[in-house]
């Protein structure tokens, strides 16, 4: 887990917001925990939990993987923007 | 004003605003789509508990900050993941869709246990109880 951490929800949402603007992609609010952003292109969606203090880095890991996976950020821009 | 506020809370107030009414033959359809059985592996890492969790061809990470917590979240997470709107959330919650069995909640509470694997079963049909909220 080398070059990851723990990110501030705040942090995250900030980056989901921009996302949100710039990129194609679905924000949704799920539940009390959840924020679903869903893929335009493939329809997969992923539930980030962004209701604690932080999100964990094994997650913030996932998360940035599945992003360049279903082609909605490059793995630098998520670096650069988060 | 109503954007300047933070995402969570600008959908908390619209939702207020505009309840749904739940329709029993939609809560059944909802609860049809979901899973039977759903797989975590969790662990522990800093404060958090963080579970991957298998439900049919998804799967997904998420994390909570204690046992109830973390049921709560995979949950959430599941229901989320499944397009389920909102409007069927807590009662799709309050009929207990998806608990760990006993001892595998034990270990879930026990600080002491750092990974584990838990199974996780829907609730069947006939223990279900549609009560809107």
């Amino acid at each position: 887990m080398g070059q990851y951490a723990n990110i501030k929800s705040k942090r995250m949402n900030h980056f989901i917001r921009w996302l949100g603007k710039y990129k194609a992609v679905d924000i949704v609010c799920a539940g009390k925990h959840p924020i679903k952003v869903e893929s335009h292109s493939t329809r997969e969606s992923f539930p980030l939990p962004v209701s604690h203090e932080e999100v964990n880095r094994h997650i913030v890991k996932d998360f940035k993987e599945w992003l360049a996976k279903n082609n909605v950020c490059t793995e630098e821009e998520f670096d650069q923007k988060l | 004003m109503l954007y300047k506020l933070p995402l969570k809370l600008r959908c908390s107030l619209i939702r207020k605003i505009f309840k749904p009414e739940i329709i029993p033959e939609a809560f059944f359809a909802y609860y049809h789509k979901l899973p039977s059985n759903v797989s975590v592996e969790w662990f522990r890492d800093g404060g958090f508990i963080v579970g991957k969790v298998l439900a049919d061809d998804k799967s997904f990470m998420t994390q909570g900050v204690s046992a109830d917590d973390f049921i709560n979240t995979v949950n959430e997470s599941i229901l989320t993941v499944f397009n389920i709107p909102y409007a069927y959330f807590d009662i799709l919650k309050q009929s207990k869709s998806y608990i760990p069995k006993r001892d595998e909640y034990e270990r879930l509470k026990d600080t002491s246990i750092n990974t584990s694997t838990m199974g996780i079963n829907k609730t069947n049909e006939s223990e279900l109880v549609l009560n809107p909220i």
